[in-house]
C-alpha cells in the first residue's frame, strides 16, 4: 500500500512537472497611436510569433490605442506589455505596473516632448483653447511630465488626439491652440513647411515608454525582459523592432517610480 | 680622308659629274613611283596594342584575353549627382536620356552600361534579392493575390484605387505585412500614379510612360563615390584602319553627352576612359605637332633662304629632302607594309635630320663658290671635302635608330627601321642629286650673281684663343651645377603627359582622386566557379584591390530556397487573362467614391508615419494627397469629366496585365546558372573557351606609378598570369624605358665603333665624343635646373641628340684636320653648318614648347636644352681643346 501511495505522488510530480507551460499576454497599450486595432493586427501577430519562439510558451500579443479599447484590454488582465508614459505615470500605482524595461524610439533613451504654439507666442501660459497630443489621453499625467503643473491648473485644455499630423496643421491655422509633440514626431515635423508657422514654447526630456509588468513578478517576466533586451542585436527582430517604431528595448528609466502618481490624486508627485 | 673613303667619294664624284641629268631624273622617277605606290598601298595601323611584340608574355596574354572575352576597353560618361536625391534622380534622368540618344546608332556605340535592372537579369531576376525580401515578397504576393483576382474579375480604374487605398491603410495585410522596405518605393510609386493621372485628367491622353513598369523597378544605377557621380560605360566601335581608331564613335558620343547636357543644363557630366584619353592624346598631339611642322618649315626655310642665299639653294635641299623621304615612304611600304602610331614620326624625323646634311653640302659650295673657283670645282670640293663627314654624321645618326631593331616594342623598332633607312636614304639623296642640281644650276649660271655672306665666327675665335682658361671654367661651372643633375628624375604617369584642360583628363581625375575609381581593370581567368570565388577571396584581403567583378555577381545565394518561396506565390497568382479590346468608360460615381477612399487610407497613413518620425514619407504622402485633391475638385465640379481618363484606365488595364504576367514569370524562378543567364551579362565574364573572367580595378590613383606596381605585383601573386590594362601598362612602361635606356648605350657603343673604323684611333673618337658628352651633362643640369624630368615622351631625345651631338663633333674634327692646331675654325663654313643644323632642330623641336600635349611640350624642352647645350659643347669645348692641344 505504502509502495502505492510513493508510485501515486511520483506519478502526480511527473504530471506536474510536464503540465503545459502558462500562456502569456502581451498588452501594448498607447492611446493616441494612429491607425487602428485591425491594422496593428499583423503586428502584434509577428509580436506574439517572435515571443513565443523565444519564450517557449504560447504568446498572445494585443493592442490598444484609445481609452475604450484600452479598458477593455485591460479587462483581459495582460501578464506584460508596452504602455504609453502618460498612461503608466497615472495607472502604475493603480495596476500595479512594474516597470522591466524601455523602449527606444529612433535610437533614444529619453524623449522630449515639446509643446508648440503658433509663431508669436512665447509663453504656453498665453495658450487658451485646447491643446492636443497622441499622449494626452492621460492629460493628469501629462500636465505633470511637460509642465510641472496639475492640469487643473492650467489655461488651456489637454486633450488626447490619434492624428498628430492634423493637430499640427490646426495650430497656426488658430483650429487648435497648440500640439504637443514626442522626440520622433517633432523630427518628422522639421522636414515640413507647417513647423515654421510654430514656435516650441515649453519643452521636457521625459523617459520613454516603459515595458510593465501588470502584478507580481513571474518568471515568465523576468525572462521577457531578458528576451526584449536582447533584440537589438537579434537579427531576426530587426524587422519586427521598425514595425514596433522602436530601435530595441534597454534598462528601466531610474527615473521612472519616482513619476507614478498616487491614484485619484490631482497633484504631481514630488 | 682614308683610302676607302677616297675611292668611294671619287667614284661618287665621276658619277656625279658625269651623268647629273640622269640622276637627277632617276631620282625624281623613284620619288614619284615610290611617292604614288605608297599613297595607293601603305596602310596605317592604329592599334595600340600592335606596338607591342605579340610575343611577349605579359601581351600575349592580355591579346589572348581580348580574343577570349573581346573588346572592353568603354568609354566612360561620368555625372556628377552633388550627392543628393534630387542630383541622383537627374542623373538617372540624364544617364536614361543620354542612353537614349547612344542607342540610335548601334554602328558606332556596341553597348551601353549604366544600370541593372530586373529586365536585365532574366527569368531568374528575383533571385537576385536577399532572403528576407523575398520573404516579404512572397508574403506580400500572397496576401494581395484576392485582391488581384478581385481587380482582373473587374479590371476598371475605380476598383484599382479602392484595392490601392486598402492597402495603403493597412488592409489586406498589404504594406504592414510586406514590411517596411517596401513602403518607399510604394509611396514613390503611389505618388507617381497620381501624379501621372493628373496630368491625364488635364489632357484626356494616355500617359506617356508605363504607369506600372515591373521591368524597370529596382533598377540599380552604376553609382560611386557614395552617390556623388553616376557612370556610364559605353563601348565603341572601332576602326583600326583609320588614325582615329574611335573618332566617329566618340564624335557620336560627344555629340549625345552635348545634347543631354543642353536638356539637362544643371547637371556637370564629361567623358573619359582610354579610348578617349587615347583619342584626345592622338587629336592633340595630332594638332600640336601639324602646328610645330607648320611652323617650323616656315622658320627653317626662311632660314635656309637667309643662310644659304636665295630661293634656289634652299630649294634643292628641299627638293632633294622630298625626294629622299618619298623613297624612304616607297621602303617602309616594301619592308613593312604599313604604318603605327610611332613610326608615322619618321618624316618630321628626316626634315628635322635630312635637311642639315643638304646644307653642309651647299655651304661648303657656298665657301669653295667664294674663293672664286669654277662652278664644278666648287662642287667636288664640297662633295669631297664636306661628304665624309655627313656620311660619318649620317652613320651615327643612323645608329640611333637602328639601335632599337631588336626591341619588343613593334612600334619603336619600326621607326628605328623606317627612320633609320630614311637617314641612309636622305644622306644617298644629299650626296648624288644635291651636287648633281648644284652642277646642273651653276653651269647654267642660275645661281644668284652675288654671293652670300658666310656667316663667320670671330668672337669664337677669340673667346678660345685662350683655350685652358676656357676649359678650367667650364668645368668650374659643369662641376657646380652637379646637385642639379641629381634632382632629375624618371616620371612614369602617362597623365601628367595629357593636355591639362582636356575634359578626358579632368574626368579621369575626378574618377581616380575624388571618388577613388579607375577607369582601367586588370583581367584574372578562372576555371571553375569555385576557383573564381576562391581568387575572389583572396583579392578582396588586398589593400592596392578595388572593385571585383565577376560571374558570381550575377550568380544569387541561397536559390533553392528563394525558389521555394517564390514558386507558391507565382502559383497562387492567377493567371491573366488575354488582353480586351473592349474600351470600358469610367464611371463618375465609382470614381469619385475610390477617390475618397483613397484620401482617407493616405490621411491616416500620414499620421502613422508622422508618428513613428518617417517625415520623408510624410512629404511623399502629402505630394500624391495633392494630386488626388486635384483630380477631386475637378471631378466635382464636372462628373462627366471622367470620361476623360479612359485612356488612362485602358493604358493601366494595359500596363497592369503586363506586369503581372512578368510577375508570374519571375515567381516560377529556376536556378540561374552561368549558361543560362541572359548573354549580355554572361558574355562580359564567360569567355569563348568557357572560362571565367573577374575584372580586379585598383585602388587609389592607378597612374601613380608606384601604386601601379604595387597592385601589378599583388595580382600576380595571386595569379602569375593576370593581364588587362593596368599590367600592359606598367609592363610596355618599364619596355619602353628599357628599350630607351638600351638604346642609348647601344647608340655610344656603334657610334664609338664607327668613329674608330674611320679614323682607327681612341684618342680621335674620345675628341669627337667630348662635346656630346659635356653636352649631356649640360643638358642633365639645366633639366634639373628647370624642373623637367624624363618621362616616356621626352626619352626618346636622348638617342636622338646623340646622334646630333656628335655629328657636330664630326664635322668640327674633319675641319680641323684640313687646318692647323684648330686655329682658324670658326673662320670656315663648318661652324655656321654644324649651328645651322642645331639651330634646325631647335627651330624644329621649339614649336612643341607651345603644345598642349604636356609630353609633346617636354620632348620639346629637351631638344631644344639639348641641341642648345650640345650646339654650346660643340663651339666651346671641341675648339678650345683642339687648340689646347694644338691638334694636327
Amino acid at each position: 500500500m505504502r509502495r502505492l501511495l510513493v508510485l501515486c505522488l511520483v506519478a502526480a510530480f511527473a504530471a506536474l512537472a510536464v503540465r503545459p507551460a502558462a500562456a502569456l499576454t502581451f498588452a501594448v497599450i498607447q492611446p493616441g497611436q494612429p491607425g487602428s486595432p485591425a491594422e496593428a493586427r499583423p503586428v502584434m501577430d509577428a509580436l506574439a510569433a517572435y515571443l513565443s519562439g523565444k519564450l517557449k510558451v504560447p504568446v498572445t500579443a494585443q493592442y490598444a490605442n484609445d481609452l475604450d479599447g484600452t479598458t477593455q484590454l485591460l479587462a483581459t488582465h495582460p501578464d506584460c506589455g508596452i504602455v504609453g508614459l502618460s498612461f503608466f505615470v497615472e495607472q502604475a500605482k493603480a495596476l500595479q505596473l512594474t516597470p522591466i524595461a524601455a523602449t527606444r524610439p529612433g535610437g533614444a533613451a529619453r524623449d522630449i516632448w515639446r509643446l508648440l504654439a503658433p509663431a508669436g507666442v512665447t509663453d504656453a501660459s498665453a495658450l487658451n483653447g485646447e491643446v492636443a497630443g497622441t499622449m494626452l489621453y492621460y492629460p493628469k499625467a501629462a500636465a505633470c511630465l511637460l509642465l510641472g503643473r496639475a492640469a487643473g491648473t492650467l489655461p488651456f485644455a489637454l486633450v488626447g488626439t490619434n492624428n498628430p499630423l492634423r493637430a499640427l496643421r490646426n495650430v497656426p491655422k488658430g483650429k487648435q491652440a497648440g500640439v504637443v509633440l514626442d522626440r520622433p514626431q517633432f523630427k518628422a515635423a522639421k522636414v515640413l513647411p507647417v513647423l515654421a508657422e510654430c514656435t516650441v514654447v515649453a519643452e521636457r526630456e521625459v523617459p520613454t515608454s516603459p515595458v510593465v509588468r501588470f502584478g507580481p513578478a513571474t518568471p515568465e517576466s523576468a525572462q521577457l525582459a531578458a528576451v526584449l533586451t536582447a533584440m537589438q542585436t537579434d537579427p531576426e527582430a530587426a524587422d519586427l523592432l521598425t514595425l514596433l517604431q522602436t530601435d530595441g528595448f534597454g534598462p528601466v528609466d531610474p527615473d521612472l517610480a519616482a513619476l507614478a502618481m498616487e491614484p485619484g490624486s490631482e497633484s504631481c508627485p514630488r | 680622308m682614308s683610302g676607302f673613303e677616297n675611292k668611294l667619294f671619287s667614284w661618287l664624284w665621276r658619277l656625279v659629274s658625269g651623268h647629273p641629268r640622269a640622276i637627277v631624273g632617276i631620282g625624281l622617277v623613284l620619288a614619284v613611283a615610290s611617292g604614288l605606290a605608297s599613297a595607293r598601298w601603305l596602310t596605317l595601323d592604329a592599334n595600340q596594342d600592335s606596338l607591342v611584340s605579340p610575343e611577349v608574355p605579359f601581351h600575349k596574354r592580355y591579346l589572348r584575353n581580348i580574343q577570349n572575352f573581346g573588346d572592353q576597353e568603354y568609354l566612360f560618361v561620368v555625372i556628377k549627382t552633388g550627392g543628393s536625391e534630387e542630383g541622383q534622380a537627374k542623373a538617372r534622368d540624364f544617364a536614361d536620356a543620354m542612353a537614349a540618344r547612344l542607342s540610335a546608332r548601334p554602328d558606332l556605340v556596341r553597348a551601353i552600361h549604366y544600370r541593372l535592372g530586373p529586365a536585365d537579369l532574366g527569368q531568374g531576376a528575383l533571385l537576385f534579392a536577399k532572403l528576407p525580401e523575398v520573404e516579404s515578397l512572397s508574403r506580400m504576393v500572397q496576401a494581395l493575390a484576392p485582391a488581384v483576382d478581385d481587380w482582373l474579375a473587374r479590371p476598371d480604374l475605380p476598383a484599382f484605387l479602392t484595392s490601392s487605398a486598402q492597402l495603403m491603410s493597412g488592409g489586406g495585410g498589404g504594406l504592414a505585412t510586406a514590411g517596411p522596405e517596401l513602403l518607399a518605393p510604394a509611396l514613390s510609386a503611389m505618388d507617381g500614379f497620381l501624379a501621372a493621372m493628373s496630368e491625364s485628367f488635364g489632357t484626356g491622353r494616355a500617359p506617356d510612360k508605363p504607369l506600372i513598369d515591373l521591368a524597370s523597378a529596382g533598377e540599380q544605377y552604376f553609382f560611386a563615390d557614395q552617390g556623388r557621380l553616376l557612370v556610364m560605360r559605353v563601348l565603341p566601335a572601332k576602326d583600326y584602319g583609320k588614325l582615329d581608331v574611335v573618332g566617329p564613335s566618340l564624335a557620336f558620343v560627344r555629340q549625345c553627352l552635348a545634347e543631354t547636357r543642353a536638356e539637362i543644363p544643371e547637371l556637370q557630366a564629361g567623358l573619359t576612359g582610354r579610348p578617349a584619353l587615347q583619342a584626345d592624346e592622338m587629336e592633340t598631339t595630332n594638332a600640336d605637332m601639324t602646328r610645330a611642322s607648320i611652323g617650323a618649315f616656315l622658320l627653317v626655310g626662311t632660314l635656309y633662304v637667309f643662310v644659304l642665299h636665295g630661293l634656289l639653294r634652299a630649294g634643292f635641299v628641299n627638293l632633294t629632302l622630298m625626294a629622299a623621304m618619298a623613297w624612304t615612304f616607297g621602303f617602309a611600304l616594301v619592308a613593312v607594309g604599313s604604318l603605327n602610331l610611332l613610326s608615322m614620326v619618321f618624316a618630321l624625323v628626316l626634315v628635322g635630320i635630312g635637311g642639315d646634311y643638304g646644307s653642309h653640302l651647299v655651304l661648303r659650295y657656298v665657301e669653295e663658290t667664294e674663293r672664286g673657283g669654277r662652278v664644278t670645282d666648287c662642287v667636288k670640293a664640297a662633295l669631297m671635302h664636306t661628304g665624309p663627314g655627313v656620311l660619318t654624321g649620317a652613320l651615327t645618326s643612323v645608329c640611333a635608330f637602328y639601335a632599337v631593331l631588336g626591341s619588343d616594342f613593334i612600334g619603336l623598332a619600326q621607326l628605328g627601321l623606317i627612320g633609320g633607312t630614311g637617314i641612309l636614304l636622305c644622306v644617298a639623296a644629299m650626296l648624288t642629286m644635291l651636287p648633281a642640281l648644284l652642277l646642273l644650276a651653276g653651269r647654267r649660271r642660275l645661281f644668284p650673281g652675288n654671293l652670300p655672306r658666310l656667316g663667320s665666327m670671330p668672337l669664337l675665335e677669340r673667346l678660345t684663343s685662350r683655350p685652358a682658361i676656357l676649359i678650367q671654367l667650364m668645368i668650374v661651372a659643369s662641376l657646380a651645377a652637379l646637385p642639379w643633375l641629381f634632382k632629375v628624375r624618371f616620371n612614369y604617369n602617362l597623365l601628367e603627359l595629357q593636355a591639362s584642360g582636356l575634359e578626358s583628363v579632368a574626368y579621369e581625375n575626378v574618377l581616380v582622386k575624388v571618388a577613388d575609381e579607375s577607369t582601367w581593370f586588370a583581367m584574372l581567368s578562372a576555371d571553375s566557379l569555385d576557383q573564381v570565388g576562391e581568387l575572389t577571396e583572396r583579392l578582396e584581403k588586398m589593400p592596392s584591390v578595388g572593385r571585383i567583378e565577376s560571374i558570381l555577381d550575377f550568380l544569387p545565394d541561397r536559390q533553392a530556397e528563394k525558389a521555394a518561396l517564390l514558386n507558391p506565390a507565382g502559383e497562387r497568382l492567377t493567371a491573366v487573362p488575354p488582353p480586351d479590346a473592349t474600351v470600358r468608360s469610367v464611371d463618375p460615381a465609382a470614381l469619385s467614391a475610390a477617390l475618397a477612399r483613397m484620401t482617407e487610407a493616405l490621411e491616416g497613413l500620414s499620421e502613422k508615419l508622422f508618428a513613428a518620425g518617417a517625415g520623408a514619407e510624410v512629404v511623399r504622402v502629402e505630394a500624391a494627397l495633392k494630386h488626388l485633391s486635384d483630380i477631386s475638385s475637378r471631378l466635382a465640379e464636372d462628373p462627366a469629366s471622367a470620361a476623360r481618363l479612359t485612356p488612362f484606365q485602358a493604358a493601366l488595364q494595359q500596363d497592369l496585365f503586363a506586369a503581372l504576367t512578368r510577375l508570374k514569370t519571375w515567381l516560377a524562378a529556376r536556378e540561374v546558372d552561368p549558361q543560362n543567364l541572359p548573354p549580355a551579362i554572361r558574355d562580359l565574364y564567360v569567355g569563348a573557351d568557357g572560362s571565367y573572367q573577374l575584372k580586379v580595378s585598383p585602388r587609389g590613383n592607378v597612374w601613380d606609378f608606384e601604386l601601379l606596381g604595387h597592385f601589378v605585383a599583388d595580382l600576380r601573386s595571386v595569379d602569375p598570369e593576370v593581364s588587362g590594362v593596368p599590367v600592359g601598362v606598367y609592363e610596355s612602361s618599364l619596355l619602353m624605358h628599357r628599350t630607351f635606356l638600351s638604346a642609348a648605350l647601344l647608340t655610344v657603343l656603334l657610334v664609338a665603333a664607327i668613329l674608330w673604323l674611320e679614323c682607327r684611333s681612341i684618342f680621335q673618337v674620345g675628341l669627337t665624343l667630348l662635346p656630346l658628352g659635356a653636352g649631356i651633362l649640360w643638358l642633365l643640369e639645366l633639366m634639373g635646373l628647370f624642373g623637367v624630368d624624363f618621362n616616356l615622351a621626352n626619352f626618346f631625345a636622348i638617342p636622338i641628340l646623340i646622334a646630333l651631338g656628335v655629328d657636330g663633333g664630326v664635322h668640327f674634327l674633319h675641319r680641323a684636320r684640313e687646318l692647323k692646331g684648330g686655329y682658324g675654325l670658326f673662320l670656315t663654313s663648318t661652324p655656321t653648318a654644324v649651328a645651322l643644323s642645331f639651330a634646325t632642330t631647335m627651330i624644329g623641336f621649339g614649336g612643341l614648347l607651345f603644345a598642349h600635349h604636356r609630353g609633346l611640350a617636354s620632348l620639346g624642352w629637351v631638344m631644344i636644352l639639348g641641341s642648345g647645350t650640345c650646339l654650346a659643347a660643340c663651339l666651346l669645348v671641341l675648339p678650345a681643346v683642339l687648340k689646347w692641344i694644338k691638334y694636327r
